[in-house]
């Protein structure tokens, strides 16, 4: 009998398309298509058939059934980039007017590699998404503890948006200096524009800072707000879009989409620009959910693709948060689950330098086209992948089950001219070497980023996924001594995965000034719970009404408090989880002091510690979640150790640590659970390579998750 | 190495390549034949036949011709003017104008954002042939006119005897 | 028994060192990289660990001040030298101190310190003595011994800018000082911690000499953060390489950044002789001061680059003036640090770059000029005033180069220099203040040779340029913004124009004590154009404010407010209110009281320019138009452009032919007004004979040329003056 396709994850990635089908018992199945960036539809919708092939289904007969489909793309980022968004009216703090102009000096170089921030020739400002003749500079000042300076002049407000009506504007944003303090001037503003637009018959939507973002940085807050006006609509359009195509073949539910904050909202949802990027995280939050399954709360999620290798932390089953990440070379106030990135892929071009004579690895990567040298495009810039290709590791024949033939030897020849020469080496040392040096760097990123943090590496197990995780894994962990190294089956897919299981969530942010003095007394903390409460309640309310407006019950939803705290003074804080949902009891305050200073004291070494300075809240933070359908992960039953014969696919040679050694190799499908895989071995997929090197074993546990073993 | 074409390097110079692709020649390691290529965009473009062997700056070039006999480099303008062998200071031989007024000064910047002209005044050097304004100093009052840039012309030129045969045809 | 490599004592390690590149030309006398050959990819790996490893260090501790100059600017920086002070890798962040360090480590092994101080594993040491290696009082740095099995293996320093030093006026860098005794707290290498424990009686010095210490204990400790995150992280790398690959690599690297220096040089430079000058006024005639330093004085800041076939950079300021009993002076290290920080941005920026670079390069920074001084007790608390003039005679210098050999993407004719205004008296919490605005550190570029130059985005002194958020800086001093604009017209007009600088109006607020002062160039030219472009314009020598205003009255009736300048010759401060109004071009403004809803414009500036203005490309200048960036008075005088302002679409347009016969007229002028070079010569040598030249000028020329024969005879010569003549 034909499956029913439960659940459908997608993630649009910056070349390959990303599908993954869930049945009711759990069973998975991937499909893969070229991202179609001009209209992500059409990848979309091939991948899914590509999918659904494997279950012998086809839209018609897939779609009807599923109950949640969820999206991770880039919609909204290509929006920015292209700079394809509306045309937006922008109402400042008088004296701001030349700020989307002028930025922040930072954003001239945002984005950019070790070499080129210090190469300060190359720095540009970006081209700015409101042209100077639609902002407007308003009167009136609020100041940092939230009294009124100057009134709003209101008579301003009136003149700029009946103006900018007139010229035709498509929304109305403000962003007044401090609004995250006392949104009262952006609130007037607000309520004066809608007047103006009733006079003239017209309706525009309203975008004010504070209620988009009211976190402090004002160049961040705006950032954030004039990117929901201007890219929210044409980016909420594509996306109904693709809805669309799944109504057609009869999907009855509402499409979803991840956020960067780790959760999945409604496409319709307000504050569309939470979603502007997803992609990187879906692992993180798979790697979460397949953890809690598996038991394991700590983890490390290394995710290696054609550009770049992704790594997240999982602490006590909490991922961080990056506060003020930047996107598409802006700085956005955004709260983004955090991800550190290096330019390590198998697309990184390695380069000599003639006058060192040193390598140069990345950061700049191939790209899909023309692509490696050895998919035969006549590029010129040979890559990792080529490495893994000239040494073996690679089968030119298998590479996305033979849909691309790669010609290894235009590979040897590229490879050999523009590196190995210079540097005076073998073809195939330097090659080896190559993969070797990337594999280093890799290796160094995960150090800094578990011991940068003050953790150690044996307290966590890490998950490889990405097209590349697993043909790398085994060396960018020598030596880290991780509790256990995981390879999920469906690794190819993985961040597509991720999404479908994360929880529906909103997250509320208010930045606020709170000092704890050290040694408050109980009544100076009873305030302070007062304090924190008032707000918490505030957040509670929006998210009960952004909830209800989705159509949830307040018993559906389940609320987490978190913390931003720091010493006094300081302008950055650590996100720190609250134990209580409301804060009063003095004891509750303290219990905030003690988390906040045991993670302190990991993340920045004893000696950076400060207690005297007392403490402060900088702003505080509302989850609201809602449990959803999520993926079961199917126990399968264990087959023996020894892999069935119709998985091995014969012996390969591999160029090994200075020889050409005979490596076994294996459809990864076809391995059974409870099937060990002696090294040295290659399992093939489709999709992706898994390496198992000399003296290491990978065991197939009851998920389909390959252990890779010393 | 990377190499570029004749044209792509005109339109950079020109200061119209789009923006990522220049991004793209900044970042990257630099062309090595990019020198030989610069003289040759210059000499098609100047309107006379000496053979330029160093662009010294915009519209001013180094040229190998005989001066009085024997073979020499002189500073020549893109409009054909001579100035003086590249051993002297062409400033000499230019049009000059001083900025030493408040007026003259608050003509090129806005008033009263200027400086004192008793502590520093703005000298403007143009061609005498098409009166292009090549440099500018900006000096206190009886300061010596700077003599900014001499090439070693030579030292370069032994370090690529090839380029030498190439252009230093006679003599 | 030494703690330095077999048993040899630190001393006798930098005296070999220095002996074997004397004899060699090489560093450490090594003519071939033995490990590098050997395995050029494990070197790399090895490097790649070190270099992972410090910027790691640096982003963690970033985290852990309160100082928006670190938090927010990133004005912190981490390095990682050899026993005897080499740089060997070092992270971003204000990365002119990787050298200035290096020659403090260098002072503390000739001092002696292993003996006499003692130098051992969990020692700290701080330094901000210019002198001995520094640029200025403000920038503080940590320095700590790192031993392998006794041995001292590295040493590892940490350094940002700190808000306040503790000056005879507030903030990092007191104005009002005309020696060493008023620039705040001196800390010699000293010794303040043992054992990762800074001293108590250290820590009590700053709490009681400093105002307000929340700030210096915060940077402190992400400082010492740093340091130690690296120790850590170097130890498990000597561990894995094991400790005679480590040895033996640091030589090695630090040789081939030699090599490699060189060999950037002979690829993106001309060989011959580059000269430009730049110059600093320090007009304090009439000021509160002692006599010495009452007076108008111009720093003179020749600089001569010579660069040789075999890639061989010397830097000279053969002719530069005294030094002077103000904060406007320099040191030795501090020059050295700043040909560094030009150089990484300019030749060397890929990241690989160390002290090889150094030992490629030759300086001469004349004894008893102001880039040398000879009196110990010289203050040395404005550094970058002078500093920043010449090298941006430097800037133009590399650029003619990089024009000759076709590198026209690379050029930057130089930048806007920073100034700075300084807060102090009491916060808006009631504390004692001290501080500084350090959105100051986003300048104009200097117009590049292929495009305008970066607005409002550039200090020359940190690459990584940033003026940080309003809110942030209102959360750190007494002020409202009242606005935060780009200069329309300061960046200097060219073919390509110098990026604009920025201003803001900045009202006092939450405090009736307040104190600021505000120093910076301007009463002359400290940058210019190059092959035609002018010279930025002088926003930092004007001083505008208006004290006991009617704002509050103009707020209650929803009246206009300043939010920017304006018309520069009626600025908004002077028109929208009433009040004592002050405009003071004097370009310095000693420690001056405000007031809640006193006003107060600070000026940022721009970048000069490239070029003959009537080159600039039309849809330049449309651009410049449509975001209110150009100024009218210039267009046509200058661009030689005619426009005009679309009803319909309120878009300006630039028409062309109009232009066209425009630019042509501006040529037929400049026939008419041009003189003959030579006779602009003997009107000029007369004024020089009858001596008819201000008071400051001629006390420069006079100072020069008492210093430097050579620059007095090549003076004497140009004018064709007799070999007596002196001013």
């Amino acid at each position: 009998m034909k499956k029913t396709v439960e659940i459908l994850g997608m993630d649009a990635g910056g070349t390959m398309t990303d599908t993954i089908l869930i049945d009711i018992q759990g069973n998975m199945v991937i499909g893969k298509a070229a991202t179609t960036p001009h209209d992500e539809a059409i990848g979309f919708v091939e991948s899914t058939r590509d999918a659904l092939q494997n279950w012998d289904l086809n839209l018609e007969e897939g779609v009807p059934g599923m109950k949640v489909a969820i999206y991770s793309g880039t919609a909204m980022l290509n929006t920015l980039i292209e700079r394809k968004g509306d045309r937006v009216g922008l109402l400042v703090t008088k004296g701001m007017e030349d700020y989307l102009l002028m930025e922040r000096g930072c954003q001239s170089y945002l984005g950019y590699h070790y070499a080129d921030r210090l190469h300060s020739v190359t720095h540009v400002s970006n081209p700015p998404l409101i042209p100077k003749k639609w902002i407007r500079g308003i009167g009136g000042r609020i100041d940092l503890f939230g009294q009124e300076v100057a009134p709003l002049y209101d008579h301003e407000v009136r003149e700029a948006v009946d103006s900018l009506i007139e010229e035709g504007v498509e929304s109305i944003c403000i962003c007044f200096v401090n609004s995250y303090v006392t949104p009262s001037h952006e609130k007037e503003a607000e309520t004066i524009a809608r007047q103006v637009m009733k006079k003239k018959g017209k309706v525009l939507p309203v975008y004010t800072s504070s209620d988009i973002q009211p976190v402090w940085r004002e160049a961040s807050r705006l950032n954030c707000t004039v990117i929901e006006a201007y890219a929210a609509d044409p980016s909420r359009r594509h996306l109904a879009s693709i809805e669309n195509r799944l109504k057609e073949k009869g999907f009855e539910n509402q499409l979803q989409i991840m956020t960067a904050h780790g959760g999945i909202s409604n496409i319709r949802t307000a504050k569309a620009f939470r979603s502007l990027i997803s992609g990187p995280i879906g692992g993180i939050i798979g790697s979460r959910h397949v953890g809690r399954v598996l038991g394991l709360d700590n983890i490390i999620c290394t995710d290696m693709g054609g550009t770049s290798f992704d790594v997240g932390l999982i602490t006590a089953g909490t991922f961080a948060i990056n506060p003020e990440p930047d996107i598409a070379r802006f700085k956005l106030n955004l709260p983004m689950v955090a991800v550190d990135s290096i330019g390590a892929g198998t697309g990184t071009i390695i380069k000599v330098d003639p006058i060192s004579k040193r390598v140069d690895l990345g950061p700049e990567s191939v790209g899909a086209y023309p692509g490696p040298v050895c998919y035969g495009n006549q590029a010129q810039n040979p890559s990792i992948c080529d490495c893994d290709v000239i040494t073996g590791i690679i089968n030119p024949d298998y590479y996305l089950g033979g849909a691309v033939r790669l010609q290894k030897d235009k590979a040897l020849d590229v490879f050999d001219e523009r590196v190995a020469k210079p540097l005076g080496l073998e073809p195939y040392e330097a090659a080896a070497g190559m993969i070797d040096l990337v594999e280093s760097q890799m290796r160094n990123h995960l150090y800094a980023m578990v011991l940068g943090r003050g953790f150690e590496t044996m307290e966590y197990h890490l998950f490889a996924y990405g097209g590349a995780g697993p043909m790398h894994v085994a060396n960018y962990c020598r030596g880290l001594n991780f509790r256990g190294i995981c390879i999920p089956s469906w690794a190819p897919a993985f961040s597509a995965y991720g999404c479908t299981c994360a929880d529906y969530m909103h997250r509320y942010d208010k930045s606020l000034l709170l000092v704890i003095p050290l040694g408050a007394d109980n009544e100076t903390k009873k305030g302070i719970g007062a304090t924190l409460n008032t707000v918490l309640d505030e957040l509670k309310s929006r998210a009960m009404e952004e909830l209800s407006g989705e159509a949830f019950t307040e018993e559906q939803i389940i609320f987490r408090p978190v913390l931003r705290m720091c010493y006094t003074g300081q302008l950055d804080s650590l996100e720190v989880q609250s134990p209580h949902l409301t804060i009063q009891e003095p004891h509750h305050i303290d219990a905030l002091i003690e988390n906040f200073e045991s993670l302190y004291e990991k993340v920045y070494a004893r000696a950076a510690k400060f207690s005297d300075a007392g403490y402060q809240v900088t702003e505080v933070v509302l989850q609201a979640s809602v449990e959803t359908t999520k993926p079961k992960l199917v126990e399968h039953p264990l087959d023996k150790s020894k892999p069935p014969k119709e998985a091995f696919k014969g012996d390969r040679p591999v160029y090994w640590r200075g020889e050409w050694k005979d490596f076994s190799t294996w459809e990864m499908d076809r391995i059974l659970p409870g099937n060990i895989i002696e090294g040295p071995a290659i399992i093939e997929h489709p999709a992706t390579t898994f390496v198992v090197p000399i003296d290491y074993h990978s065991t197939l546990d009851k998920y389909r998750i390959f252990w890779l073993e010393q | 190495m990377p190499t570029y074409s004749k044209e792509t390097i005109t339109s950079l110079i020109e200061g119209k390549l789009p923006w990522t692709t220049t991004k793209q020649i900044m970042s990257e390691q630099k062309d090595p034949d990019r020198f030989e290529k610069i003289l040759e965009i210059h000499q098609d473009r100047v309107p006379w036949s000496d053979t330029i062997v160093l662009c010294m700056g915009e519209h001013l070039y180094i040229v190998r011709k005989r001066v009085n006999g024997d073979w020499g480099f002189m500073v020549k303008c893109e409009c054909g003017f001579e100035f003086c062998e590249y051993s002297r200071n062409w400033k000499m031989e230019a049009l000059m104008y001083v900025r030493d007024t408040e007026e003259k000064l608050e003509e090129i910047m806005p008033a009263p954002h200027i400086a004192d002209p008793e502590w520093g005044v703005i000298r403007e050097y143009y061609c005498p042939g098409c009166k292009t304004q090549l440099e500018v100093e900006a000096l206190p009052p009886g300061y010596p006119v700077i003599f900014d840039f001499l090439p070693d012309i030579d030292g370069f030129y032994e370090m690529y005897p090839d380029l030498k045969k190439k252009l230093f045809k006679e003599g | 028994m030494g703690i330095g490599w077999n048993g040899k004592a630190l001393s006798e390690m930098l005296q070999e060192n220095s002996d074997l590149l004397a004899e060699t030309g090489c560093c450490y006398g090594l003519k071939t990289l033995s490990l590098k050959q050997g395995d050029p990819l494990k070197f790399e790996r090895v490097f790649s660990r070190l270099r992972g490893a410090i910027v790691a260090a640096r982003e963690t501790a970033l985290h852990i001040s309160a100082s928006p100059i670190v938090r927010e600017l990133g004005e912190l920086c981490f390095v990682l030298y050899s026993p005897e002070g080499d740089c060997i890798a070092l992270s971003t962040g204000i990365i002119v101190h990787v050298h200035t360090m290096s020659e403090a480590i260098k002072w503390m092994i000739r001092q002696n310190y292993e003996e006499d101080v003692g130098i051992r594993e969990g020692d700290i040491f701080i330094n901000n003595d210019a002198l001995v290696g520094d640029a200025h009082t403000a920038d503080v740095q940590s320095l700590i011994p790192t031993f392998h099995e006794g041995e001292l293996i590295a040493w590892i320093g940490g350094v940002n800018h700190v808000m306040e030093i503790g000056g005879i006026d507030a903030g990092g860098i007191p104005i009002t000082t005309t020696n060493r005794f008023g620039d705040g707290l001196y800390f010699t290498c000293e010794k303040v911690g043992e054992n990762d424990r800074l001293f108590r009686t250290y820590q009590i010095r700053c709490e009681r000499n400093l105002r307000g210490t929340v700030h210096w204990n915060l940077d402190e400790k992400a400082r010492l953060a740093g340091c130690h995150i690296m120790r850590e992280a170097l130890k498990e790398i000597i561990d894995e390489f094991g400790v005679d690959y480590y040895k033996q690599f640091i030589r090695e690297i630090i040789e081939e950044g030699r090599k490699l220096f060189s060999g950037r040089v002979k690829e993106r430079l001309f060989p011959g002789r580059y000269r430009a000058a730049s110059f600093y006024d320090v007009p304090q005639k009439g000021a509160p001061l002692p006599a010495n330093a009452a007076k108008d004085m111009i720093l003179h800041a020749p600089v001569e680059v010579t660069v040789k076939p075999d890639g061989m950079f010397k830097l000279g300021m053969n002719g530069a003036s005294k030094w002077t009993y103000s904060p406007a002076n320099s040191s030795l290290p501090a020059m050295q640090g700043g040909l560094w920080v030009s150089i990484t941005q300019m030749l060397a920026y890929d990241g690989k770059v160390n002290d090889g670079a150094y030992y490629a390069t030759e300086q001469e920074f004349p004894y008893g000029s102001w880039s040398n001084p000879d009196w110990p007790y010289v203050s040395l608390s404005a550094t970058w005033g002078p500093l920043m003039v010449t090298f941006n005679a430097v800037y133009r210098c590399m650029s003619r180069s990089f024009f000759s050999r076709g590198y026209l993407e690379e050029i930057i004719s130089g930048y806007g220099h920073t100034g700075l205004i300084q807060w102090g008296g009491t916060d808006q919490y009631g504390n004692p203040m001290g501080g500084i605005n350090f959105e100051l550190c986003a300048s104009g570029m200097g117009a590049r040779g292929i495009m305008d130059g970066l607005d409002s985005g550039y200090a020359m002194w940190n690459p990584e340029s940033d003026m940080g958020n309003m809110e942030i800086w209102e959360l750190v001093f007494p002020q409202i913004y009242l606005g935060r604009r780009i200069i329309p017209g300061s960046g200097g007009l060219g073919k390509y124009r110098g990026g604009n600088g920025f201003h803001s109006v900045i009202m006092m607020w939450g405090s009736d004590d307040i104190e600021l002062t505000s120093a910076g160039p301007g009463k002359i030219f400290d940058n210019c154009g190059i092959f035609g472009g002018y010279p930025s314009a002088r926003v930092g020598r004007r001083k505008i404010y208006c004290q006991d205003t009617d704002l509050p009255e103009i707020f209650k009736d929803k009246r206009p407010y300043p939010s920017f300048e304006g018309d520069p010759k009626n600025p908004e401060i002077e028109k929208f209110v009433e009040g004592d109004f002050h405009s003071d071009d004097k370009s310095i403004m000693f420690p001056t009281s405000f007031h809640n809803h006193d006003v107060f414009v600070t000026f940022w500036h721009g970048g000069p320019g490239y070029g003959d203005p009537i080159e600039r490309p039309i849809e330049l200048v449309e651009k410049d138009l449509n975001n209110g960036y150009a100024l009218q008075e210039t267009m046509g005088s200058v661009l030689g452009v005619v426009s005009r302002q679309d009803n319909e679409t309120s878009e300006w347009k630039v028409d062309e032919e109009k232009t066209g016969a425009l630019r042509q007229q501006i040529l037929d002028q400049r026939g008419q007004r041009g003189v003959p070079a030579k006779d602009w010569w003997k009107a000029e040598r007369e004024r020089i004979m009858k001596k008819e030249l201000s008071e400051p000028v001629q006390r420069m020329y006079r100072e020069s040329m008492s210093i430097s024969i050579p620059w007095a005879e090549e003076f004497r010569a140009f004018w064709e003056l007799p070999d007596d003549f002196e001013f």
